[in-house]
């Protein structure tokens, strides 16, 4: 997701915003902001790629936070030193994780953006830049995805952890009944997070 | 001569003319070809009708036949064109033709627009914004206050909404949209530049690659 226009509305409380290229500030970051339609857009039912059946491979995903930006971007640089991949910032939410072995393709280059829906609610988008699509879904799946658990809320296209039935439910659940449009669930079956 | 004029009308009878669907889109002959091994696929997975049922459409969709979602609903119905409840050939390709790379800005806002004036009023109501951001949010299974849903929705209209009048109109729309290009992004599919390479159709591609070019 790239954003044109970055607001450099609420900045973020405390914390520092990591490695910064040109080393000049430590000021929280100013995120881009998401607005209705850029959340709306991430559905599966927009996502036509399944339609093309499973050769175009997921080269991007994206997982909701509960952290404030400045724990999410210690933690991706924390996860950065100890799989051995460098880190760097690109922009403002913006960072770069780097391989150094030449993979099949050139070494593993990945963007992790970091967009803001409030204070306390992140969305992070990982996306393969470079190298071999295999070696960037292992790394996301076997090493990025454990490491990155306690601030992660819920992956795209999973559901939140402690809301999860017993697996072999789930599936019956699902053979059975066509589940009926989404939209009738009103916001008063939600819990109320501030 | 003879030969190859009967090869294409036994393919694709039945179907729109392939020459006709590439001249009228971005699409080239061979890729209209390659688009219609994948149409193949998808509209016989359920009942071999030749047409793309809302089941067959999912079940592409999401390997999952029974799975709704309002968005992949919308996006059906927009394929949809004759409002006949299945989708055609000629429907396929034309729709498609929309997620081109090449195809115009234009065309995308527009799509992007009827996309989401789900009860098609010509307009893109705050409450109907409300709906599919709850709806995404069950989708996702992620929870946000009714405070924090409605402060995201102000900030949207405050943006987009430039006459103030509770609704996002056609014109309100495209600036928005030029404002933030982001919100196309689920219109171009790139990968629909490779598709004869992934749907390679063995009948005469290139014989009619000569002629058509």
């Amino acid at each position: 997701m790239e954003k044109q226009v970055r607001e450099a509305n609420s900045v973020e409380a405390g914390g520092d915003s990591g490695p910064s290229k040109n080393g000049e500030n430590h000021e929280p970051p100013q995120l881009a902001n998401l607005n209705a339609f850029d959340i709306i857009g991430l559905s599966a039912g927009f996502d036509l790629a399944g339609l093309f059946g499973d050769v175009y491979s997921k080269q991007e995903t994206r997982f909701a936070s509960r952290k404030p930006a400045s724990v999410i971007i210690s933690k991706l640089e924390e996860v950065s030193k100890s799989l051995k991949l460098k880190i760097g910032k690109q922009d403002a939410g913006l960072f770069k994780l780097e391989g150094s072995n030449e993979g099949r393709k050139g070494a593993l280059s990945i963007d992790a953006e970091i967009f803001q829906v409030t204070q306390t609610f992140h969305l992070v988008e990982v996306k393969k830049c470079n190298g071999d699509t295999m070696e960037y879904q292992k790394l996301v799946e076997e090493d990025l995805r454990p490491a990155l658990a306690d601030i992660v809320l819920v992956w795209q296209g999973e559901k939140e952890k402690h809301e999860e039935l017993p697996r072999v439910l789930q599936d019956e659940q699902e053979e059975q009944e066509p589940s009926s449009s989404s939209i009738e669930t009103s916001t008063s079956n939600m819990t109320q997070f501030a | 001569m003879g030969c190859f004029h009967s090869k294409v009308a036994r393919e694709f009878r039945g179907h729109e003319d392939p020459v006709k669907l590439a001249s009228e889109t971005a699409f080239s002959v061979s890729e209209v070809e390659a688009l219609f091994e994948l149409f193949k696929s998808i509209s016989s997975s359920v009942v071999d009708d030749g047409l793309i049922n809302k089941e067959e459409f999912q079940l592409a969709l999401f390997k999952s036949r029974k799975r709704e979602n309002i968005f992949a609903n919308r996006i059906f119905d927009m394929f949809d064109v004759k409002r006949k409840g299945v989708i055609d050939f000629g429907d396929f390709v034309r729709s498609l033709n929309v997620f081109h790379p090449n195809a115009s800005l234009e065309d995308k806002i527009d799509f992007t627009f009827r996309l989401y004036d789900m009860d098609c009023t010509g307009f893109i109501e705050r409450q109907e914004v409300k709906q599919m951001l709850i709806a995404l949010l069950c989708e996702s299974e992620m929870k946000l206050a009714d405070e924090t849903i409605e402060i995201i929705l102000d900030k949207t209209f405050e943006d987009a909404d430039v006459n103030q009048d509770g609704k996002i109109d056609k014109f309100e729309w495209s600036d928005f949209v030029n404002k933030n290009p982001s919100l196309l992004k689920i219109m171009t599919l790139p990968y629909l530049r490779d598709i004869t390479t992934t749907f390679p159709s063995f009948v005469f591609n290139s014989e009619v690659d000569e002629i058509a070019t």
